[in-house]
């Protein structure tokens, strides 16, 4: 039961610090803009430069350090989600 | 006695010099002084940052471009005031240094063109409109209503009345900066049932459409484009990014714009400015005589510009210094910071100003070429477009290669086909070879 707390607590935390590393690059982009299964540098209209930028923010804020071979992981922000709940939990 | 350009450079060592609200692109009209980082009193040197500005293109950290004292504050934050309306003025610790210091965009050393059957001293050559706002010629005395062409152009079309505004160009001339106050009057009488946020957007593009269409009247472009093989960029840069952590990460821009910039050592007639020019006359047994002239002056430095576009609509151009300097990492972090301080604020006014070059970039989901309109007094621009795959024939085999085509627009005045072929055949062979550039 207090699993499943942690869980959804963490899950909640980390879909946070996803959005603010998006709006770090994409101000205007709110939650409700994105469609969580579709590719994120579509969805906020992210170039190459600005999806950099987004993981690095990404890093500072989790220390989790995303190379070009795990792009194909992270290219939504359910996938992305899920890539940092699995690091974390490691 | 007629004053000379020589005279000029001496008078123009008065004490004071002002500080007005720079020219940070073509389509800049008007900005608003946010805060003032230094207070009446204050000792700065060139390149501080002395003010926070507010402009289409988000926040803009603004540089003083000479050294000395902050003798009066003339406009108070929060205020939205035209280009070139005078902020603050500055007393100068050294005025002889003044003209170097004031003009970064320039080579340190101006070039000069000196009649060799005089022993006169060197003349500097004039600076174009883009940083005439730098280089006020107040103390000559304006006989009759000089004025840009443009601006005579504008006054034409809108029944504008020339008398009585003070020019900032050489000698006095009127220029579209002198003008925008009048212009945006104008506009306000019109339109005054816009909301204001129209009205910036409108300024913005009848900006942009009296800077380009100036270019394209006065500049004879010519274009040509070549396409790119980026089966080893392509191939390098991913051995590469494979394992490196996101700030390490190198993009295919870093390589193009590294190319270019050997491109640019080699080839270097594509690197500069074309813009009016004192020559001194030649006419033997009377008093020196001057006549305006256009010549390019090559510059020191390679500076790209880089178009980046807000999300917010609108482009700004901020160049990366000294590019043929830098490794490609160092590019690409030059890149990143542009491109997150262009998004977030604390772009520096000298990066607004001081590119030699420009390039415009279409990204991987662009169009396949673009042909650029030059910004004077550059004299070239580049395109690259976007990256595609094709079927290409190699030592009789098929192959399928990534290529992108790079497009040159450049002024025909300076550089010739011949030339700008080379340098786009240079440009190619650099990426044949990721791993030295």
């Amino acid at each position: 039961m207090s699993n499943t707390y942690t869980q959804e607590y963490i899950q909640h935390y980390t879909q946070q610090i996803i959005l603010s590393a998006i709006q770090e690059v994409a101000p205007e982009i709110e939650q409700e803009d994105i469609d969580m299964d579709e590719d994120i540098r579509e969805e906020c209209d992210l170039d190459s430069m600005d999806f950099i930028n987004y993981l690095i923010a990404l890093k500072k804020s989790t220390g989790v350090s995303i190379t070009e071979g795990d792009y194909p992981q992270v290219n939504t922000f359910n996938k992305m989600l899920t890539y940092l709940t699995e690091k974390s939990s490691m | 006695m007629p004053s000379t350009p020589s005279d000029i450079a001496q008078t123009r060592s008065a004490e004071v010099e002002d500080i007005t609200m720079p020219s940070l692109g073509a389509d800049m009209t008007e900005g608003t002084l946010t805060e003032w980082l230094v207070k009446e009193g204050d000792q700065v040197t060139s390149g501080d940052i002395i003010a926070v500005l507010e402009t289409q293109k988000g926040a803009i950290d603004m540089e003083v471009y000479s050294s000395g004292t902050i003798e009066k504050i003339l406009v108070s934050p929060v205020t939205e005031v035209p280009v070139g309306t005078v902020l603050a003025r500055l007393t100068l610790v050294e005025p002889s240094q003044k003209r170097t210091e004031q003009t970064p965009v320039f080579s340190p050393t101006p070039a000069v063109i000196v009649d060799a059957t005089t022993s006169e001293p060197p003349i500097e050559i004039e600076k174009s409109i883009a940083v005439s706002e730098l280089a006020k010629v107040n103390d000559i005395e304006v006989t009759d209503i000089k004025s840009s062409p443009i601006v005579r152009c504008l006054a034409k079309e809108q029944n504008l009345n020339l008398t009585g505004i003070k020019g900032s160009g050489p000698q006095g001339a009127i220029l579209l900066n002198d003008l925008s106050h009048l212009l945006k009057t104008k506009k306000n009488i019109k339109s005054d049932n816009h909301k204001p946020a129209d009205i910036a957007e409108q300024n913005m593009r009848n900006a942009i459409a009296v800077a380009m269409a100036k270019s394209k009247q006065e500049i004879p472009h010519f274009y040509l484009s070549s396409e790119l093989d980026l089966t080893n960029a392509q191939q390098w840069l991913q051995d590469k990014n494979k394992v490196k952590a996101p700030e390490e990460h190198v993009l295919l821009l870093a390589l193009l714009l590294k190319a270019l910039a050997n491109a640019l050592v080699k080839y270097p007639k594509l690197n500069g400015f074309y813009q009016n020019a004192f020559y001194q006359g030649t006419t033997f047994g009377k008093d020196s005589s001057f006549e305006k002239k256009s010549a390019f002056e090559q510059a020191s430095g390679i500076h790209i510009g880089n178009v980046i576009s807000l999300r917010q609509g609108g482009l700004v151009v901020p160049a990366i210094h000294d590019v043929d300097k830098l490794s490609v990492t160092e590019l690409m972090r030059g890149l990143r910071d542009i491109t997150e301080r262009s998004r977030n604020g604390h772009l520096r006014s000298s990066e607004l100003i001081d590119a030699t070059i420009t390039v415009t970039n279409m990204g991987e989901r662009g169009a396949d070429s673009v042909f650029g309109i030059i910004y004077p007094p550059q004299v070239a621009i580049l395109g690259f477009g976007k990256v595609r795959k094709i079927v290409k024939i190699v030592n009789d085999n098929v192959v399928i290669a990534p290529v992108l085509t790079v497009s040159l627009s450049a002024d025909h005045r300076v550089i010739d086909g011949m030339l700008a072929a080379k340098f786009l055949n240079y440009l190619a062979k650099q990426l044949q070879k990721p791993e030295r550039l």
